[in-house]
């Protein structure tokens, strides 16, 4: 290994370990690293005619992970890192996708969540997004760990089972958490705040 | 919300959905404990819960796609302050450009929309907002203007000038640019970068997506002072995933770019360089699967060579502008314009990719000078033929492993090639020692007598394999023809046959229906064991000949084989390699079992196949010694196989053992023809050949030539030593033998200085090395193996020699011991001649009976080979003239001095075993008569 070599791979370890401790500015460093798979990844999922089930996300995650892991980074200790990163990195992007889309919007109507994803426009879709966004990072100021949970599955596709291996805690906690935060976001989202009471 | 009154909330939330719906409430009423707003909180996590059914349960990318990529054409059709947005033009370093209208201005403007998180930077913004002015206000023809920076809603955009035409990468997408125009469009960006850089504005992020062309000829740059506030952000813009723009990004960085360090409009040159290459090259200088594995070899790697097409005044400019260090880079923009300037008026040797010059190819054949014209083949068919050879291909894959790849195509496309009877094409030993892209092909083409030269490139990116090559003429660089093919790579079988199939459509060859079947066959369809396959044959093609080297392949054949038990390649070639094995003799039960089954199991899968019958060749030529039936499936291989060296040094060996030396020798001059860098075949020719005729002045040739290769080493020292001691030149033997380091021990070189000694008659000394040879084969106590038994029975004869006749008898006796055939043995006739050695032995211990039967049978048993008869022949002299039957021995030796591979002088003259002759006077005028070998 040449010494940038071995500079990088200390880098890329150093901004791991940044990263976890809570350091934002670590992932900034680390998304043009991981980038290149992720977009790729979604190209492949978005050219399946038919979207996937969080199955084959999982899979097409877990190839760029070996793809990073195996080849590049042999600093990716653990699958928990990478995907961890890799549903950091899709919220970010999506986001600002969203928050694009919504520089177009006219008229500023106002916010409704929809359930029905096939009668959402692309710009409902990307209203309600930030609004996720937005109440994902509320719910980060008193509860970590539930944002997380959430950011994982939503964002990174990850099974119960993988949340649970990447925070080192059971899997019905996984469950409890996300069964907590999605009704709390769900509350936050149509306007039913619980801060008042 | 505090942390630990929502903790509470939630705890109580999740243990109440697990209680059975009857119980909830009061399990509620237990845990608030009366606390009212704390149930109120629970309770409308409890009626959300079950309300958000379906709530964020799928994935995001899932249920927004479009998001995730970026879905550009939402904003068609939708109005941005005055701009109406109607297309996508491209997509850039920052993001999407979209072609829209100035409403204000009735203009088409080019309108694109920064990052959110750039423009969520004010002081970020600005210096991006004072440097894309500052360019556009350069006004320089070459680069694009901006009309206005703004912002409507929150989205920052920039408006420019709005270009017709194309991207460079577009361009270079369609095909080759050719050199004139790529030199154009390089020093239109070379100009547009000085007069940037003189303003104090490097651009950071030149690369083919930047550089628009448009019709009229113009180059405009785009993104200047803008592209490298993206850099640090692309993740988080919308740029649109194609592979091609991931790679993109890394691809044109500089390396002090890559470090992270500071740059400056050296940095731009280098893109330069990076563009310019690829254009003339139609591949990236700095290959790579990932941007990290990009990024490495922008660091580390030099750029791959160019062809042979592109001028050499242009490959030095690329090469300058692609140093690793800036201060070797040209200094400025305006320098390496003013290069490009200079060569685009001297026409130079621009390479044409017409195939219309071929008529002027093929019958020319180059003279080759000095001692090397007898051993051109005589026959004329041989010589007349459009002749190629086919360099080893570049790996440009980032992952060395890929070696074997390259190496493996290459030897399918020569393989291909050598099919065709209408063709010379050159064998793999004789290639392997060239560099790819070698850059002195004239020379190589009059080394390797061909008039054509084929090289190329070998690219894995993931589960693509590309392969770029050309075919070129050798004496005048003259490029014939290009191509590149791409393929997935479990889809990769059929490339090397077209690759065949053009270079003879485009030498003009005309190809047999079974040459063109065989041409574009495909050894198997499982690309796994393809792999393996491949794996092999880069092992071969890299290690000749060492026993480690060969058990790899056998390995990996074998590997191929299981995967597709009709594999007939695999089982041929693994038959191949396994009589390899056996031939320098290590396990040799266990692979001449391997020989068979592999031969056979070969020819079962594919009788058309002319590696099937050169494997069963090898296999009665090396195990059952059916010289007859070897030759045969070494004709039909030839057949199927015309310019198999191996098949034509293999029919010149059974030739010579059937006595057909003339012709052996006529064919093991082709074979070298064909493979005219290996020296193990020149050794061969001679060692087989040309000593066994006595033709001394070629085995001078030989020697020169193999001198000139510069090889000389402790094994050719041995050689020649051997060489001198039959031609009866012991002083010159001596002091090749003294060239020897004294620690330096083969089997050759041991045997070679002890003949030295015996001839010399120095036997102390050569019963001291014999003894110690002998024990470090078959140590005591082990059985003597058969290169042993031979030795111990010529030991006994030193000892003799010695005076140590106590001892001599104690050799002959354990020789005998171990050679002595059991009723129900056969003794082995070859390749160690033991039946002649048990008559040696047992002569000396005096058995006058035994011995001269045992020399009778063994002329016998080496009836029909006529390599090895006369040994037997002359060791039946060599007893009968111990036993004093003078008038047989002197008989035998006229035809023993004129028959291929007979008695040698030197021998006849200096060997003990002839002393009982050495008084008697036909002998000494025998001795007499001999010409000085060689003088």
């Amino acid at each position: 290994m040449s010494a940038q070599e071995a500079l990088a791979q200390q880098q890329v370890t150093q901004l791991l370990a940044d990263w976890r401790n809570g350091d934002k500015q670590a992932l900034e460093k680390l998304i043009p690293l991981v980038q290149p798979e992720l977009q790729q990844l979604a190209h492949r999922y978005m050219s399946r005619e038919r979207p996937g089930h969080t199955l084959q996300t999982t899979a097409l995650l877990n190839d760029a992970y070996l793809k990073l892991a195996d080849k590049t980074h042999p600093q990716w200790q653990n699958r928990a890192h990478f995907f961890a990163v890799a549903a950091q990195l899709m919220r970010r992007i999506m986001v600002d996708h969203a928050r694009q889309r919504q520089a177009l919007k006219r008229g500023g109507g106002a916010l409704r969540v929809t359930l029905d994803d096939s009668v959402a426009s692309p710009e409902a879709r990307s209203a309600e997004l930030l609004a996720l966004d937005e109440a994902m990072e509320k719910l980060a100021t008193f509860d970590k760990r539930k944002a997380e949970v959430v950011e994982m599955r939503y964002f990174g596709g990850l099974t119960m089972e993988e949340i649970a291996e990447v925070m080192k805690v059971h899997v019905n906690t996984v469950m409890r958490d996300w069964k907590a935060a999605r009704a709390w976001l769900f509350a936050a989202l149509n306007g039913e705040t619980m801060d008042a009471a | 919300m505090q942390p630990e009154r929502w903790q509470k909330c939630a705890e109580i939330f999740n243990t109440a959905l697990e209680q059975p719906a009857d119980k909830r409430s009061a399990y509620l009423d237990q845990s608030c404990a009366g606390d009212e707003s704390l149930r109120g909180q629970v309770e409308l996590l409890l009626r959300c819960h079950h309300q958000a059914d379906g709530f964020i349960e799928s994935p995001a990318f899932e249920s927004a796609p479009d998001l995730l990529l970026g879905d550009n054409d939402a904003l068609l059709g939708k109005q941005l302050g005055f701009y109406r947005i109607d297309s996508i033009l491209g997509i850039g370093g920052m993001g999407v450009v979209y072609l829209a209208e100035d409403e204000r201005l009735g203009r088409k403007v080019g309108l694109k929309l920064l990052p959110p998180s750039l423009a969520a930077d004010a002081k970020q913004l600005e210096k991006l907002k004072l440097e894309a002015r500052t360019a556009s206000a350069l006004n320089h023809p070459n680069i694009v203007t901006i009309h206005e920076i703004g912002e409507i809603d929150g989205t920052h955009y920039i408006a420019t000038e709005y270009i017709e035409g194309r991207t460079l990468r577009d361009r270079m997408e369609t095909g080759p640019v050719p050199p004139n125009e790529a030199i154009d469009i390089a020093q239109q960006i070379a100009g547009a970068l000085s007069v940037a850089h003189q303003a104090g504005i490097v651009h950071r992020d030149i690369k083919p997506e930047n550089i628009m062309l448009r019709p009229d000829g113009y180059v405009k740059i785009l993104d200047f002072g803008i592209a490298k506030f993206a850099q640090p952000d692309v993740a988080a813009g919308n740029q649109t995933a194609t592979q091609h723009l991931i790679i993109g990004t890394a691809r044109y960085m500089s390396p002090e770019q890559a470090r992270g360090l500071p740059v400056d409009g050296r940095t731009d040159i280098w893109s330069l360089g990076v563009i310019l290459y690829e254009m003339v090259a139609g591949r990236p200088p700095f290959p790579g699967d990932t941007n990290t594995d990009v990024i490495a070899s922008v660091l580390r790697s030099d750029p791959g060579p160019l062809e042979r097409s592109v001028r050499p005044d242009l490959r030095r400019i690329i090469n300058r502008a692609l140093a690793k260090d800036p201060p070797n880079r040209f200094q400025s923009a305006a320098e390496l314009r003013h290069q490009l300037q200079e060569i685009a008026r001297q026409p130079g040797s621009l390479s044409g990719r017409s195939g219309r010059n071929i008529a002027l190819v093929a019958l020319t054949i180059i003279a080759l000078a000095g001692t090397w014209f007898w051993l051109r083949p005589n026959n004329p068919i041989f010589t007349g033929r459009p002749s190629i050879a086919v360099l080893p291909l570049q790996n440009l894959s980032s992952d060395p492993d890929d070696n074997y790849f390259a190496q493996g195509i290459q030897d399918e496309i020569l393989t291909r090639l050598s099919k065709i009877s209408a063709m010379k094409v050159i064998s793999r030993t004789s290639t392997q020692r060239y560099q790819s892209s070698p850059p002195n092909l004239r020379e190589i083409g009059k080394q390797l007598d061909v008039t054509n030269v084929l090289e190329g490139s070998v690219q894995r990116i993931g589960n693509s394999v590309k392969v770029n090559v050309q075919l070129i003429r050798a004496d005048s660089d003259e490029h014939l023809w290009a191509e590149s093919y791409s393929r997935a790579r479990n889809d990769i079988f059929g490339i090397e046959g077209e690759v065949a199939s053009a270079i003879a459509q485009q030498l003009n060859v005309k190809l047999t229906g079974a040459e063109q079947k065989a041409l574009v066959n495909r050894p198997t369809s499982n690309a796994a064991a393809y792999e393996a396959y491949l794996r092999g044959v880069a092992v071969e093609s890299t290690h000749v000949s060492s026993i480690p080297a060969l058990e790899q392949a056998v390995a990996n054949y074998t590997e191929a084989v299981r995967l597709h038990p009709k594999f007939a390649l695999a089982w041929a070639r693994l038959a191949i390699a396994r009589s390899l094995i056996y031939v320098l003799g290590k396990d040799t039960a266990i692979h001449s079992a391997g020989v068979k089954l592999a031969a056979e199991q070969s020819m079962a899968a594919d009788s058309q196949l002319a590696e099937s019958w050169i494997a069963q060749g090898i296999y009665r030529y090396r195990i059952t010694r059916d010289f007859t039936g070897a030759l045969q499936a070494y004709e039909e291989a030839l057949k199927r196989w015309p310019n198999s060296s191996l098949a034509l040094e293999q029919i010149a060996y059974l030739e010579r053992r059937m006595g057909r030396w003339e012709t052996g020798l006529e064919h093991h001059r082709q074979a070298l023809s064909l493979d005219p860098n290996n020296i193990k075949l020149a050794e061969a020719l001679k060692g087989t050949f040309l000593i066994s005729l006595r033709r001394w002045d070629e085995v001078d040739a030989v020697n020169a030539r193999i001198s000139a290769f510069g090889v000389d080493d402790d094994t050719t020292f041995a050689n020649r030593a051997l060489e001198f001691q039959i031609r009866g030149k012991l002083d010159e033997a001596g002091k090749l033998l003294a060239k020897i380091k004294g620690d330096s021990a083969n089997d050759l070189i041991e045997r070679t200085r002890i003949t030295q000694l015996v001839l010399e008659r120095r036997f102390e000394e050569a019963v001291a090395r014999a003894e110690s040879q002998i024990a470090s084969t078959s140590p005591s106590g082990t059985p003597l193996k058969e290169d042993a038994q031979s030795r111990l029975t010529m030991l006994g004869y030193y000892q003799e020699w010695a005076g140590r006749t106590g001892e001599a008898r104690h050799s002959f006796s354990r020789a005998v011991e171990a050679m002595k055939p059991s009723p129900d043995t056969v003794l082995p006739v070859t390749p160690k001649k033991i039946p002649c050695y048990l008559a040696l032995a047992y002569a000396g211990l005096g058995d006058q009976e035994k011995a001269v039967s045992q020399a009778r049978r063994a002329v016998e048993d080496y009836r029909d080979d006529a390599v090895d008869r006369p040994f037997a022949e002359w060791t039946l002299a060599q007893i009968q003239a111990r036993f004093g039957d003078f008038d047989a021995a002197i008989a035998a030796l006229p035809h023993l001095l004129e028959v291929p591979n007979g008695v040698m002088p030197g021998k006849l003259r200096f060997d003990p075993l002839w002393d009982p002759l050495r008084s008697h006077p036909r002998f000494e005028k025998m001795i007499a008569s001999l010409a000085p070998a060689g003088d």
